[in-house]
């Protein structure tokens, strides 16, 4: 289970854990004696055999086509067909050499598809575990509105860790249930700044939602990068 | 044409297209290009784990293969359920009545974990489905683009004049209590490739 830091409306914080639950298949494929089918990954074509390598030794389709009816050069015979798995991802120059030095540019489309912006990539840190914590921005909105205005992706469920977090996280549950809103949560030094769950991670706002039964509570937060809007 | 699917609820029947809804056409995206020294464009490849043989694009296949090692044909294997039955297989929402139940409330619908949003564009007037979500808030149906074996959980969602199909996989949370705090996973999250947005 992953932790997050995360402070109540009087700023009191606590080191708590978050989660999605996992759904597994219901359905699996077996053949016709029920036995179980198993996928594999196997190499088609390394780089060196791939259409654009044999495109720089032999200039032209036509003379491409001819050997490869004489010679099978895009057949590496020790290796095509290979059962793989694993793998890393490598930067290649056009020479296909792997590049150890890069300047990464990170573009910005207009939704036409126009260039906005264009600057130097900045990796982007997480912050939902550090210095500050997620924070009640004061900003609240019943549920009967926000259900239709945003859409809400991704739910994970807050819990606690001891009995001191379980009294934080129910009395947070609690108010939420009460006053049927979500609370706007933000993240960064100000509290402003929308949620980003890994390093370059996708930034979400997020919405908590509480409810209770009995003695206990459900703490769901609600993320969001879409509102829901007409596009017709 | 585009195909429309056809939605019933009680003895009204409401017949629309549906136009996906993306992020990118509301916000655009970002893009990370990556050069060389020599401002020479980079792209990425996989390096298997002999650290030498390198693989582009259309390099790997995937392949069914049974317990001795044979390749499988697809469409020989059979989809079954946990308690080995076999599945039965749910037509598309193009070719069957998709019926519509208001017995789910907000609050089955704040549990879905989303997949996909689509617009309803209707060629006649959507006041009559309007009206009952401005009533039920949500009606919930059963969703397969194509047919399939599984099918996802969807809500139509009205904001505004417009009405949204809003497809993904319903979770039953559990409560937690003082003694038992809920079991969770953790999950792993694509990189990012979006805007940084400000939608407030």
């Amino acid at each position: 289970m992953r932790k997050l830091k995360l402070a109540n409306s009087q700023k009191r914080d606590a080191e708590i854990v978050f989660g999605g639950l996992i759904r597994k298949p219901t359905i699996q494929f077996t053949l016709p004696n029920g036995s179980s089918a198993r996928n594999i990954k196997i190499l088609k074509a390394d780089l060196k055999h791939q259409y654009e390598a044999l495109m720089t030794i032999y200039g032209e389709d036509e003379q491409l086509a001819l050997d490869i009816i004489a010679a099978d050069p895009e057949i590496d015979f020790q290796k095509t067909g290979m059962i793989i798995s694993g793998g890393q991802k490598v930067l290649v120059n056009p020479d296909m050499k792997p590049i150890y030095k890069v300047n990464a540019t990170e573009i910005i489309y207009m939704p036409d598809g126009t260039i906005k912006d264009q600057k130097p990539f900045i990796t982007k840190n997480q912050n939902i575990i550090g210095d500050f914590p997620i924070s009640w921005t004061g900003k609240h909105m019943p549920i009967m509105e926000a259900y239709n205005r945003f859409i809400f992706a991704k739910k994970y469920q807050l819990t606690h860790t001891n009995g001191l977090t379980f009294d934080f996280l129910f009395d947070m549950a609690k108010e939420l249930h009460e006053k049927q809103v979500m609370m706007l949560l933000a993240g960064g030094p100000k509290g402003n700044e929308p949620l980003i769950f890994q390093e370059n991670g996708r930034p979400y706002r997020a919405f908590l939602e509480g409810r209770i039964k009995d003695d206990s509570y459900l703490l769901l937060m609600h993320i969001s990068n879409l509102e829901l809007k007409s596009i017709l | 044409m585009a195909r429309e699917p056809q939605f019933v609820f009680k003895d009204q029947s409401f017949t629309a297209s549906l136009v996906k809804l993306e992020r990118n056409k509301v916000y655009g995206w970002t893009e990370t290009k990556y050069s060389d020294a020599d401002n020479q464009p980079c792209s990425f490849v996989t390096i298997l784990d002999d650290g030498r043989t390198m693989v582009g694009t259309g390099g790997v296949s995937l392949k069914s293969i049974d317990n001795l090692g044979n390749e499988i044909d697809k469409t020989t294997l059979i989809a079954r359920y946990s308690d080995g039955s076999e599945a039965t297989l749910f037509p598309s929402v193009f070719d069957s009545e998709t019926i519509l139940d208001n017995t789910k409330s907000i609050y089955d619908y704040l549990d879905m974990d989303v997949k996909s949003i689509y617009q309803l564009r209707f060629g006649e007037s959507n006041d009559a489905l309007l009206g009952l979500l401005a009533e039920y808030k949500v009606l919930y149906f059963t969703f397969s683009y194509r047919s399939a074996y599984e099918v996802d959980d969807a809500f139509l969602v009205a904001q505004g004049d417009s009405i949204f199909a809003v497809i993904g996989k319903m979770t039953s949370f559990s409560y937690s209590t003082l003694d038992i705090p809920t079991v969770l996973e953790d999950e792993a999250e694509e990189s990012s490739d979006d805007l940084d947005f400000n939608m407030f």
